[in-house]
C-alpha cells in the first residue's frame, strides 16, 4: 500500500540521488551485506538459468536431441529456477522483516524517549502514531524489494554482459553501447518517478485535505446553503489536479518509455546481428541463442529497479518523520536518588532567577524568573501562550532542570533532592487530560493505590457522582476510546479526581478552563476549589476564570514576571 | 474442520471475500459508461503491449532457429521486421496505457470525490453524529483514494494477463497441444491458484492485523499526547511495558505477513520458471519423436519465457483487487445510498420565523436527549432559553434547522407553519440561521470564511461585520487582513476569535427570519458578549432570535425568557433521559 499524505517534517525536498535509508534507520544497515550475498546468488542463478535455457534450445534446434543430455539440462534448469526463486524469496523475507523491525524499533524508541523526557506538545500525535504503524509496510517494501533489486541491478547487467562477451563479442559490443543509455534513462526514471510521486502526493494531500475540510464543515455549509456550490468546486479541483498531474506523469512515463525502447532495441540488434550471421553460416547456433537469451537479462534488472523505485520514494518520508520525532527535549532529571525529600506542603517552593533555553525557539522560554509558592497557598501564573507558564510548571514538577538559577524547596535545591520522590508528591492536571483505554476506576487511579470508596468519594468531590450513579457498570464502566464518551469538562474533572486520590503535597494545574464555556468552566473551578483548599498549588492560565482560586497572581510575559504584578487577590483569605 | 462451531463458520462466511469476478464488476460499476470506455482503452493498450512483448520473444526464438537452417537472408526479412515492429509496439502501447489509464482514473477520482461529498450532504450532521464522525470522514477520503488502486494496479494488469494467457495458450496449443496445456496450467496457477493460496494463508491474520494496528496507533498517540501526565502519575514504566506488549504482538504478526508475502512472490517466480522447463521438456520430447521441427522448439521455448514474464504480476494484481475491495464497496454503498435518499427538497416552505414545538422528544443513539418539550416563538420575537447545561439545547437547534433525522424525533414541530417532517430542508435553513458555540472555520482565508455567509459581500461589508462583533482590533493586527489564512479548522485563531468569525457570519447573513444563538459568544469576555450578541440580533431587522443564555445580562437582550429545568425526580440519571419542561418557569420580560 502506498502511503500518501505522509508529511515531510523537515519541510524541504528530499536529497536527489540514490536513496539509502540506512542513515535514517540504523536497523536497516546490516541488511545491505546479507542482501548483497543473496542478491548475488539470485543473479548467478538467473544467468545459469539463461545459459541452461539456451543450451536446451540448442539441443532441440541443432538436431534430434539426445535424451540423456536433455534430461540433464532440464534438471539443471529446474535447480536454477528453484534456487533463484529461493534466493529471491530469502532476500525479500530478510528485507521485509528487517524493515518491519526497523519501524518497530523506531516506534519503541519514540515511546521511550517521549516518556523519558516527558515531552508534550507533539503537533499531530495521531498522525505520527499512524505513521509509526502504517508506515511499516512502505519500509518493508523498500527493504524487501528495492534494496535487493539494487544489488541485482548493480551486478546483473555486468555479469550478463561478461557472459555475452564469452559467447559473442560483437553482441557484447552492441549491448555495451546500449547499456549506458539505459542507465542514464534509469536514473532519469528514478528522479522523475520521485518528482511525480512528490507532486502527486502533495496535490493529493491538498485535495484530501480540502475534501476532509468541507466534509467536517458540512453543517456550516448547509446552514448557509453553500453545500451545492462545493460539489462543483470539489469536481473542479479534482480536474485541475488531473491536468497538473498528467503533465508531470507524461514526462515521467516518457523516460520509462525510452528505457524500454533502448532495452528492446539492444535485444533486437543482437537478434538481427546473430540471425544474419547464422543465416550466412558465419556463426554457430549455440553462441547465437546464448547471446539472444542473455541480452534481455542485461536490461531486465535495470527495468525492475525502475519499477521498484517508488518503494524507496514511499519509505523515505516515513523514516524521516519517525526519526525527527526522536529529537526531544532533555531527559527528565533524577536529582539525587535517596537524597533529601523536601515537602512543598510545609516549605515554600522558590524559583531563583531561573532561565531555560528551548531548542525550537530563538528566545529562552524563561528568562530570569523569580517566583515564590507559599505552602498551603495557591499561586496563579497569568499570561498569554508562549509566555513560559508551562515551562515554569515543568520546573516545579521536577520534569526538567533550569539552565541557570535554581529551584528550591525549604533549603534544598531540587537538583540535589530525590526527584522521583518529589514527583510522586506532585499532582499534574494538564490542559487536555488523557483518558486511557480502561475503566472509570483505572482512569481515576492511574496507577495510584486506593480503594473503591476513595475513588467514589473523589468523583463525588468533583461533582461526577451523578454520572457515576447513571452508569450501570459503575466504576467498571469503560470510558474514552470505544467506551463512554466524556465531555471536555468531565475529562478535566476526572483529572481533578485523580489528583484527589493521590493526596498530593503540590498541585500543578495547566490551563484548567481553556476552551470551556462559562458554565462548564465554573463547574471545573468549583471542583478545583475543593482539591486546592489547604494545599500548595500553582495554576497557569490565560483567562480569568481560575483567578478566583488564587491567593496571589503573577503575570508572566516573555519568560519573566512583569514588575509589580504579584498581588494578593484575597479571594480565599 | 468439522469441529468448527457453526456460528464461527457463519461468521467466516459473511467475512469471506467475494469472488474476483464480483469484485471486478463492483469496481467497474463505480465508473460511468464513458469512464469505462476509457479504462477499457487503457486495458486494451496494456494487453496489446503485453502481447507484443510475448510475441517479440516467441518470434525471436523462431527467427534464430530459422536462421540456423541457413535460408536465403531475404526470407528472414518479414520476421526481422515483425520483431522490430513488436518491440516498438510494446514500448509505445505501454506508454499509451499508462497515460490513458492514469488520466481516466484521475477523472473518475475527481467525479467520485464530488459525488461522495454530495452523498454525505444529507448525513452530516445527522446519522454520522458523535465522536466517530471525524474518523468516519477520514475513512471516506482514504476509501476514495484507494479506488484508483483497484483500477490501476488490479484491473489493468489482470486484463493484460488474461489477454496474454488466452493468446499464448492458443498459439502454443496449435504448435504443440502438450505445450498449450502447460501454458494453460501456468496461467491458472499464477492467475488463480497462487492468489488463492496467498489469500488462504492470510485469512487468519488480516483481521487481527487491522485490529492490532488500531490498538498500537491508539497507544502510541496516547503516549505522545500525555507523556507528562503519565510520567507524573508514576505510570511511565507500566505504560511503556503495555505499549511494548501490543507493539511486539503487532510486529510478530507483521513479520509473519512479511514472510508470507515473500514466499508467495518466490512461488510466483518458481511457477513461471518451471513453466519454461515444462514447455521445453515436451518440446524436446516432441522434437525427438520428430513431431515438430527446430523452429517450433525455438518459438515455444521463448514463448514460454515471455508468458512467464507477462503473467508474473498476476498474483500481485489479484491481491490488490482483494485488498481494495472493501474500500470500493464502501464508496459504492455511499453513492448508492445517495440515490436512495428521500428527496426532502420538495416539501413545504416556511413562511416566517415562528416556532411551534409541542411534546417534542428526541432519541439519539438510544439515548433520550429531549422529552416533552413545548416551545413557542412568535414572528420576530426574541426569546432567551435558560437552564442547566448539557440538557440538549443544541439538539433543539439541530431540530429547528432540520439536522435531526425524522426517525429520531417524535411530537409536533412546525417552523413558519411548515411541519418539520415535510419541510423543504434548504428552505428551512434559508429561514432559520443556526450560530453554534463552536463554529467550523475552513482551512482558507478569513475572507473566504466570511463570504460563505454572503457570497456577494464587498470587503468593506466584511470588515464592518468583523468590527460589529468586536473583532476590529484583531483584524487591524492581522498583517494580511482579510487574506489571512486561518489554518486547519481555524487552528490559527483562539477560541474567542473563532467565535467572532462565526458571529460575523451571523451579521452578514441575509434573508433569515429567525437566528438560533447557541452560546456563540461563550468564549468572549462577558461585557463584550452582550454587545456582540445584540449586534448580531440587530443586524437584520425583523429577524427573530432564540438565544441560549447563561447570564442575566444576556437574557436581558430578549423580549421574554423561557426557563428550562431538569425534570424533578429524574432518577439521578442526568445524562440519560433528562427531561425538562419549558414555560413552567417564570417568564420574564426585559
Amino acid at each position: 500500500m502506498r502511503l500518501r499524505r505522509a508529511p515531510r517534517p523537515d519541510g524541504g525536498r528530499p536529497r536527489r540521488g540514490r536513496p539509502d535509508l540506512g542513515a535514517l534507520a540504523p536497523e536497516l544497515r546490516p541488511l545491505t551485506r546479507r542482501t548483497a550475498a543473496l542478491g548475488s546468488a539470485a543473479t548467478a542463478c538467473t544467468l545459469a538459468q539463461a545459459l541452461l535455457l539456451a543450451h536446451a534450445i540448442a539441443l532441440g534446434v541443432e538436431g534430434v536431441p539426445d535424451t540423456g543430455a536433455a534430461v540433464l539440462t532440464l534438471a539443471g534448469l529446474t535447480v536454477a529456477v528453484l534456487l533463484r526463486a529461493t534466493f529471491g524469496a530469502l532476500a525479500e523475507i530478510d528485507g521485509r522483516r528487517t524493515g518491519h523491525r526497523a519501524v518497530a524499533g523506531l516506534r519503541r524508541r519514540i515511546v521511550q524517549t517521549t516518556l523519558a523526557s516527558a515531552s508534550s506538545g507533539t503537533a499531530r500525535p495521531g498522525a505520527l502514531a499512524a505513521t509509526s504503524v502504517h508506515g511499516a509496510e512502505a519500509v518493508a517494501a523498500y527493504a524487501g524489494r528495492y534494496v535487493p533489486q539494487r544489488v541485482v541491478g548493480a551486478i546483473g547487467p555486468v555479469l550478463a554482459l561478461a557472459a555475452v562477451v564469452v559467447f559473442d563479442p560483437l553482441s557484447a559490443g552492441l549491448l555495451a553501447f546500449a547499456v549506458p543509455i539505459a542507465v542514464v534513462f534509469l536514473i532519469l526514471v528514478g528522479f522523475q518517478a520521485r518528482d511525480a510521486a512528490d507532486e502527486r502526493n502533495a496535490a493529493l494531500g491538498l485535495l484530501d485535505g480540502h475534501l476532509l475540510d468541507v466534509l467536517r464543515g458540512l453543517p456550516v455549509l448547509r446552514a448557509f446553503g453553500r453545500e451545492g456550490v462545493q460539489v462543483e468546486q470539489i469536481r473542479v479541483a479534482g480536474e485541475r489536479y488531473r491536468g497538473g498531474t498528467m503533465a508531470v506523469l507524461r514526462a515521467a512515463f516518457l523516460s520509462g518509455f525510452v528505457l524500454e525502447f533502448v532495452a528492446m532495441l539492444g535485444t533486437a540488434l543482437v537478434a538481427v546481428a546473430c540471425g544474419i550471421r547464422l543465416a550466412g553460416g558465419h556463426m554457430e547456433f549455440g553462441p547465437a541463442i546464448a547471446a539472444l537469451v542473455l541480452a534481455p537479462e542485461v536490461f531486465a534488472p535495470l527495468r525492475r529497479l525502475g519499477q521498484e523505485y517508488h518503494a524507496a520514494a514511499d519509505a523515505e518520508p516515513v523514516l524521516r518523520e519517525l526519526t525527527a520525532a526522536l529529537e526531544r527535549d532533555g531527559l527528565v532529571p533524577d536529582g539525587v536518588p535517596g537524597g533529601p525529600r523536601p515537602d512543598p506542603g510545609v516549605a515554600a517552593v522558590v524559583l531563583h532567577d531561573v532561565a531555560t533555553a528551548t531548542t525550537d525557539r530563538e528566545r529562552p522560554a524563561l528568562d530570569g524568573l523569580d517566583l515564590e509558592v507559599a505552602p498551603g497557598r495557591t499561586l496563579a501564573l497569568l499570561g498569554p501562550s508562549g509566555s513560559g507558564k508551562t515551562t515554569a510548571l515543568r520546573l516545579l514538577a521536577g520534569l526538567r532542570s533550569p539552565d541557570t538559577g535554581a529551584v528550591t524547596c525549604g533549603d534544598v535545591d531540587l537538583q540535589g533532592a530525590d526527584l522521583a520522590a518529589w514527583r510522586a508528591g506532585v499532582a499534574w492536571i494538564p490542559q487536555h487530560p488523557v483518558l486511557l483505554p480502561g475503566t472509570l476506576r483505572d482512569n481515576v487511579l492511574l496507577g495510584a493505590a486506593a480503594d473503591d470508596d476513595a475513588v467514589t468519594r473523589a468523583l463525588a468531590e468533583v461533582g461526577l457522582d451523578a454520572l457515576l450513579r447513571a452508569l450501570p457498570d459503575g466504576l467498571d464502566a469503560r470510558v474514552g476510546d470505544g467506551g463512554l464518551p466524556l465531555s471536555a469538562g468531565e475529562r478535566r474533572r476526572v483529572a481533578i479526581a485523580r489528583a484527589i486520590v493521590r493526596d498530593p503535597r503540590l498541585v500543578l494545574v495547566d490551563e484548567p478552563t481553556a476552551n470551556l464555556d462559562a458554565v462548564t468552566a465554573a463547574e471545573v473551578v468549583e471542583a478545583l476549589r475543593r482539591l486546592l483548599s489547604g494545599r500548595t498549588a500553582v495554576i497557569s492560565t490565560h483567562d480569568d476564570a481560575p483567578l478566583a482560586l488564587a491567593d496571589a497572581v503573577v503575570v508572566l510575559h516573555d519568560g519573566r514576571a512583569s514588575a509589580d504584578t504579584t498581588f494578593p487577590t484575597g479571594a480565599r483569605a | 474442520m468439522s469441529t468448527v462451531a457453526p456460528d464461527r463458520t457463519a461468521a467466516e462466511r459473511t467475512a469471506a471475500p467475494e469472488g474476483a469476478v464480483a469484485a471486478v464488476r463492483r469496481a467497474l460499476r463505480l465508473a460511468t459508461r464513458e469512464e469505462r470506455r476509457r479504462l477499457a482503452t487503457a486495458a486494451g493498450l496494456g494487453a496489446l503491449s503485453s502481447l507484443a512483448g510475448t510475441a517479440l520473444l516467441a518470434l525471436s526464438g523462431y527467427l534464430i532457429a530459422r536462421a540456423a537452417e541457413q535460408p536465403p537472408v531475404l526470407s528472414l526479412t518479414v520476421a526481422i521486421v515483425c520483431v522490430r515492429g513488436f518491440g516498438i509496439l510494446r514500448a509505445v502501447t505501454r506508454y499509451g496505457e499508462r497515460l490513458v489509464g492514469h488520466d481516466a482514473v484521475l477523472g473518475t477520482l475527481a467525479r467520485l470525490r464530488a459525488s461522495t461529498f454530495a452523498a454525505l450532504i444529507p448525513r452530516v450532521p445527522g446519522t454520522v453524529g458523535g465522536r466517530s464522525s471525524a474518523e468516519m470522514l477520514d475513512g471516506v477520503v482514504a476509501d476514495v483514494d484507494r479506488v484508483q488502486d483497484a483500477f490501476l494496479r488490479s484491473l489493468a494488469p489482470l486484463a493484460a494477463g488474461l489477454a496474454v494467457a488466452v493468446a499464448a495458450v492458443l498459439v502454443a496449443a496449435i504448435a504443440l497441444p502438450a505445450a498449450g496445456a502447460i501454458v494453460l496450467l501456468v496461467a491458472l496457477l499464477l492467475g488463480v491458484v497462487v492468489p488463492a493460496v496467498a489469500q488462504r494463508l492470510g485469512r487468519g491474520t488480516a483481521r487481527g492485523l487491522a485490529q492490532l494496528r488500531g490498538v498500537v496507533v491508539r497507544d502510541v498517540a496516547t503516549t505522545l499526547d500525555a507523556a507528562p501526565e503519565i510520567v507524573m502519575s508514576g505510570a511511565a514504566d507500566r505504560h511503556a511495558a503495555a505499549v511494548a506488549r501490543s507493539g511486539d504482538a503487532l510486529t510478530d504478526l507483521d513479520l509473519r505477513e512479511a514472510t508470507r508475502d515473500a514466499v508467495v512472490n518466490g512461488m510466483t517466480v518458481a511457477v513461471a520458471g518451471l513453466g519454461v522447463v515444462g514447455v521445453l521438456a515436451v518440446s524436446l520430447a516432441a522434437r525427438a519423436d520428430g513431431a515438430i521441427g527446430p523452429t517450433t522448439v525455438g518459438l515455444l521455448a521463448l514463448l514460454a519465457l515471455g508468458v512467464g514474464e507477462a503473467l508474473v504480476g498476476l498474483p500481485q494484481a489479484a491481491r490488490e483487487l482483494h485488498s481494495s475491495a472493501d474500500a470500493v464497496r464502501r464508496v459504492e454503498e455511499l453513492s448508492g445510498a445517495a440515490e436512495d435518499a428521500p428527496v426532502s427538497e420538495t416539501g413545504a416552505v416556511p413562511t416566517d420565523g415562528t416556532v411551534d414545538l409541542r411534546g417534542v422528544a428526541v432519541v439519539r443513539g438510544g439515548r433520550t436527549v429531549l422529552s416533552g418539550v413545548d416551545l413557542h416563538v412568535a414572528a420576530g420575537e426574541r426569546v432567551a432559553l435558560r437552564g442547566p447545561s448539557g440538557v440538549g439545547k443544541s439538539t433543539i437547534a439541530d431540530l429547528l434547522v432540520g439536522f435531526v433525522a425524522p426517525q429520531e424525533w417524535t411530537g409536533h414541530a412546525r417552523v413558519g407553519g411548515a411541519d418539520l417532517r415535510a419541510v423543504d430542508g434548504e428552505a428551512l435553513r434559508r429561514t432559520v440561521l443556526h450560530l453554534p458555540q463552536d463554529p467550523y472555520l475552513f482551512d482558507a482565508t478569513l475572507r473566504a470564511n466570511l463570504l460563505l455567509a454572503r457570497p456577494d459581500a464587498a470587503d468593506d461589508e466584511l470588515e464592518a461585520a468583523l468590527v460589529a462583533v468586536g473583532a476590529g482590533p484583531w483584524l487591524a493586527g492581522l498583517q494580511d487582513g482579510l487574506d489571512t489564512p486561518l489554518g486547519e479548522r481555524g487552528a490559527r485563531c483562539s477560541g474567542g476569535e473563532r467565535q467572532r468569525v462565526g458571529l460575523a457570519r451571523g451579521v452578514l447573513a441575509r434573508g433569515h427570519r429567525l437566528v438560533l444563538l447557541d452560546e456563540p459568544a461563550s468564549h468572549l469576555p462577558p461585557a463584550d458578549a452582550v454587545a456582540v450578541l445584540r449586534a448580531v440580533m440587530d443586524a437584520a431587522p425583523g429577524r427573530g432570535a432564540l438565544l441560549v443564555a447563561h447570564r442575566d445580562e444576556e437574557a436581558a437582550l430578549a423580549d421574554r425568557t423561557v426557563l428550562l429545568r431538569a425534570r424533578a425526580g429524574g432518577c439521578g440519571e442526568p445524562r440519560i433521559g433528562v427531561g425538562w419542561a419549558p414555560d413552567d418557569g417564570v417568564a420574564e420580560t426585559a
